[in-house]
């Protein structure tokens, strides 16, 4: 008896398995694993993980491997080796993770020279996409940060607006997009500085802002010691008992509030995801994270990046039937699911993702602990700056 | 004659004979391409690295010259070569010259400007000049992308043959070629009447006054060669890596490349290849583990060869060599 | 309030609690580079490591901000205490090379040790709330925080320029940087004068960083991220000088505040041109004297 039905079992796998080789797709990850971003490498693996444990890690007949590599902090040198040995070395057949976007510019070029697509899970400036045809984005970019809480602000009645940014690169993406958002729609820009990286003590460019009397503040500043030393400061001086509102797009995102302290209070800020969305998709999310993962804190936009790059992925594979085909990258433009974040699509024309934005401020839970809570959602959001510059 | 005049006697007439084992590291690195085909990233950015620190051993293990501000060359180097890929002249013969070009001009400038000076200031002063390169930099995102870098200037192909492949051939004998060239020269510099005269003013500045050597004008001098060696290597990693960025005018490069120096022995140019290829063939290997444990094995390390095992690694290698041959 | 005055108000007084935080942290190591001509690069390890033992007591035993600045002083001049004779003291008077090898090996082990004990992110500070509002001085408020390290850092100035100038260790000291061997023949115990100023100095840098943290907050880089910010007060300074330091302090701060609020553009470069200027102007430093 038993030997028979396990015949039938055999018959039955040799008729229904796939391809008789059993392939393997092999999954390249550039992230920061350690280093003073190391959290955002933590929560790209953990979310993959739980990913594939939801979905299973085979998909049309291939197994999904994921390896990962560590790039450090903005190490654009590194990256590009990194992702080069991935290609020759390791034989992965796609790319996924880059937060920093000057390590996404560095890969750039060897993606298309090696004809291998790569997704972004989160480096933000948006030209990215257009420097090779194998980039696909499940982040976000700078402007559909900065374009919506320019238009939000102007809505609810902020006219004159101070902006301070960080003197990098992507600092500079911010300050424009709001800038040309925000006098597009009637608002005026009153001053605007770029802080220097080396700037220790923010008092001096907090005095500037209370001098010029605006109605709003619009900031960028990296995450961490910076942009905490800059929100103390405000709070110091006392910008917000003037009246003066500040806006910004990570600085208080929720997995810093902890750090911050409570000069976060009713700190504004636009992105496309909070833990408190209270869609299906995200709660079952912030559950699964919260069981899996449970020393690791909640998720950001970092894991549901990571989340839904793989989903990204894994339709590559099933599009291509088990392989990433040379047309994956097409396969996937105009892709749409549900994603935690509400709505996704893949923008056919930019590779972008086209998603919703969040107007998010920070205030006290019933718990007494500050979180990000939801006031305002833009839907749809496509890439502002490409649409700006297809006006011209 | 005096003691320490015969002593450095002594050893430049051992040295300047090539002995067998010298081959040894050329070999390795031959090896390395014939046997590591799939790795030959790793390998480039050891020839690199190699090439950088013996810029640095002439400076400061022969010289005596301490400077932090060493890769402000090297970054020269990198972004000239970036800029001229930019710019429409993708040669790399051409990158080359201009890269060393501009930076033994920024050597010799500093070098004029600031080796009368000694101890913390001097160090201050390169750091200084270092970092305010980098700021320049920074700002100068037309011309240098900013901190996003330069990212697409990998050369046109050697004397319109050898394409810069994907796979790294090219890219690796270029390196390696290079490397011995500049090497050869080094330890050219290194077995002659100057170099002896670098060694006295390492070891005693005043007495070289004394005796009549032109102290500054030798130091300018090794420091400009010094320098435009490691605007060969800036060269070398911008067109390797078809990439250039902040990070090559890094304090982080300085310190790390003085790390590799002493790390391997200074004043011995082959303190700095092996110290530079240990360095970064164990900090690929140890890319995986958590880099606190690498940073502390590497300050540690630092402390102790400080303390007690003057001469680095290849000190360590001296002295059980030693020995052995005295027990035998 | 016209333009000129509301500047020149806030300049100076933002300007000196940011100089105040400076000469705190920094005079430790003008008082080693002076007396025991030692370059110690990893001197904001000490800083740090004051910091993080002051935060980490605030949290783990609830003491107030006040006591906690005595746990940040204690640790620093604990530690130290203890790497003193293993590391430092064998390598007094020697290459400088050396000094800068060590202490550079000891910034990394330190950096890696942080990270190891609190994480890569910035340890939280949770400021008393007598800190917390501002004095309405009519023209201007000032930070209670700020205020409150211009106070303290002028006490400490005066404390410090007291036990020097007045008092019989002050006296030795001096001696034995004016001269050490003449110092050590008259009987002057220089050995164990250099370990209790080398002390003393890693204590007053752990002050500084427990101090400074709601400014400058403790993460790991720490060491590395200030380190030019006081090798450059120092070297304008010219080593060994605390009033000098004092002096420089103040100035960059000032310098620094007024450059950022005035041309932040240029800021960035302001403080390496104003280096490269002074040092090549007085190699001594403004205030120092000729090795």
């Amino acid at each position: 008896m038993k030997s028979r039905s396990l015949w039938m079992a055999a018959l039955l796998a040799a008729l229904g398995a796939g391809p008789i080789h059993a392939q393997t797709v092999k999954v390249g990850i550039v992230a920061p694993m350690t280093g003073g971003s190391a959290d955002w490498g933590v929560q790209f693996r953990n979310c993959i993980q739980l990913f594939q444990s939801q979905n299973g890690d085979r998909v049309a007949g291939s197994k999904v491997d994921v390896i990962y590599r560590d790039t450090g902090g903005a190490n654009p040198g590194l990256t590009r080796k990194h992702v080069e040995e991935l290609i020759v070395n390791d034989k992965v057949n796609v790319l996924g993770g880059f937060f920093f976007s000057p390590n996404a510019f560095a890969a750039s070029p060897v993606l298309t020279q090696a004809k291998v697509p790569g997704v972004m899970f989160v480096a933000g400036t948006p030209n990215l996409t257009e420097t090779s045809p194998y980039w696909v984005r499940t982040g976000y970019t700078t402007w559909q940060s900065a374009v919506p809480m320019a238009q939000w602000a102007y809505k609810n009645g902020i006219r004159r607006v101070y902006i301070a940014v960080q003197d990098f690169s992507a600092g500079h993406s911010f300050q424009e997009g709001f800038k040309m958002s925000f006098t597009r729609e009637g608002g005026q820009i009153i001053g605007e500085d770029r802080m220097a990286m080396n700037t220790n003590d923010f008092a001096p460019f907090i005095q500037r802002i209370i001098n010029a009397k605006p109605d709003a503040v619009y900031m960028f500043i990296s995450p961490g010691p910076p942009s905490i030393a800059f929100l103390k400061a405000a709070e110091a001086a006392g910008l917000k008992q003037r009246g003066i509102k500040i806006m910004g797009v990570a600085e208080t995102d929720d997995q810093e509030l902890p750090s911050v302290g409570p000069v976060a209070k009713d700190v504004y800020s636009a992105l496309h995801y909070a833990v408190s969305l209270p869609n299906e998709a995200n709660q079952a999310l912030v559950k699964a994270v919260a069981d899996r993962f449970p020393k690791d804190g909640p998720p950001h936009s970092g894991c549901v990046g990571a989340y839904d790059g793989m989903r990204v992925i894994y339709q590559m594979i099933e599009n291509g039937k088990g392989r990433i085909a040379p047309d994956a990258v097409e396969s996937v433009k105009g892709m749409k699911w549900t994603s935690p974040r509400g709505p996704a699509m893949i923008d056919p024309e930019t590779r972008d993702i086209v998603h919703n934005i969040y107007i998010k401020q920070v205030v006290e839970g019933p718990d007494g602990k500050l979180f990000n809570r939801v006031i305002d959602t833009i839907p749809n959001v496509k890439d502002p700056w490409k649409e700006s510059r297809k006006k011209q | 004659m005096t003691p320490l005049a015969q002593r450095l006697r002594d050893e430049a007439a051992a040295g300047s004979r090539w002995r067998i084992i010298e081959v040894l590291p050329w070999l390795i690195f031959i090896a390395f391409y014939l046997f590591f085909e799939s790795r030959l990233a790793l390998g480039n950015a050891v020839l690199v690295m190699v090439l950088f620190t013996i810029s640095l051993d002439l400076v400061m293990g022969y010289a005596g010259v301490a400077t932090l501000g060493h890769a402000l060359f090297f970054g020269l180097g990198a972004y000239t070569a970036g800029v001229l890929v930019a710019s429409g002249l993708p040669d790399p013969a051409i990158g080359l010259l201009g890269g060393i070009a501009v930076a033994a001009l920024a050597a010799v400038l500093t070098g004029l400007l600031l080796l009368h000076l000694q101890g913390n200031t001097l160090l201050m002063l390169t750091l200084a000049f270092l970092m305010l390169a980098h700021e320049v930099a920074n700002k100068w995102t037309s011309v240098t992308g900013g901190d996003d870098g330069m990212h697409s200037v990998s050369p046109g192909p050697w004397f319109g043959v050898f394409e810069f492949d994907l796979q790294g051939h090219t890219r690796y004998w270029y390196a390696l070629v290079l490397l011995f060239v500049v090497f050869l020269i080094a330890r050219m510099i290194a077995h002659s009447q100057f170099g002896l005269a670098l060694k006295g003013i390492r070891e005693n500045p005043a007495r070289m006054h004394a005796i009549g050597v032109p102290v500054r004008r030798h130091l300018v001098m090794i420091y400009t060669i010094a320098g435009a060696m490691a605007g060969v290597a800036g060269v070398l990693s911008a067109h390797s890596n078809g990439f250039v960025g902040l990070e090559t005018l890094s304090i982080a490069l300085s310190a790390n490349c003085l790390v590799m120096l002493v790390l391997g022995g200074w004043g011995r140019l082959y303190g700095a290849v092996v110290g530079a290829t240990v360095y970064v063939v164990m900090q690929h290997l140890a890319s995986n583990w958590n880099p606190s444990h690498w940073m502390f094995i590497v300050g540690a390390s630092m402390i102790l060869v400080v303390r007690f095992g003057k001469g680095g690694l290849l000190g360590l290698l001296d002295r059980l060599v030693a020995r052995f041959r005295g027990q035998g | 309030m016209d333009a000129a005055t509301s500047f020149l108000g806030f300049v100076v007084i933002d300007g000196i609690a940011y100089g105040m935080i400076l000469f705190l942290i920094s005079v430790g190591l003008s008082v080693t580079m002076g007396l025991m001509r030692f370059a110690n690069l990893a001197h904001g390890a000490f800083a740090a490591a004051g910091g993080a033992a002051a935060i980490s007591s605030m949290q783990a035993f609830g003491i107030g901000f006040l006591p906690a600045l005595l746990v940040g002083f204690a640790a620093g001049a604990l530690i130290g205490l203890i790497l003193e004779p293993a590391l430092f003291a064998p390598l007094y008077g020697g290459d400088e090379l050396d000094q800068v090898l060590m202490t550079i090996g000891l910034i990394l082990v330190t950096i890696a040790t942080l990270n190891l004990l609190f994480g890569s992110a910035p340890l939280p500070v949770v400021m008393p709330d007598w800190m917390q509002g501002s004095i309405d001085l009519g023209f201007r408020n000032v930070p209670n925080y700020r205020a409150f390290l211009i106070v303290s850092g002028g006490l400490l100035m005066l404390a410090l320029w007291l036990t020097l100038d007045r008092t019989e260790v002050g006296a030795r000291i001096r001696a034995a940087v004016e001269n050490p061997s003449m110092a050590q023949a008259v009987g002057i115990n220089t050995r164990r004068l250099f370990a209790l100023t080398f002390t003393f100095g890693c204590g007053l840098a752990g002050l500084g960083g427990a101090m400074g943290a709601p400014l400058l907050p403790i993460d790991p880089i720490y060491p590395f991220r200030y380190l030019a910010t006081f090798l450059v007060v120092v070297s304008i300074a010219g080593f060994g000088n605390i009033k000098g330091t004092a002096w420089v302090a103040l100035m960059l701060g000032i310098l620094e505040t007024a450059g950022r609020y005035v041309v932040p553009e240029i800021s960035g470069f302001l403080i390496y041109v104003v280096m490269i200027v002074l040092l090549l102007w007085r190699p001594n430093g403004l205030f120092g004297r000729p090795a």
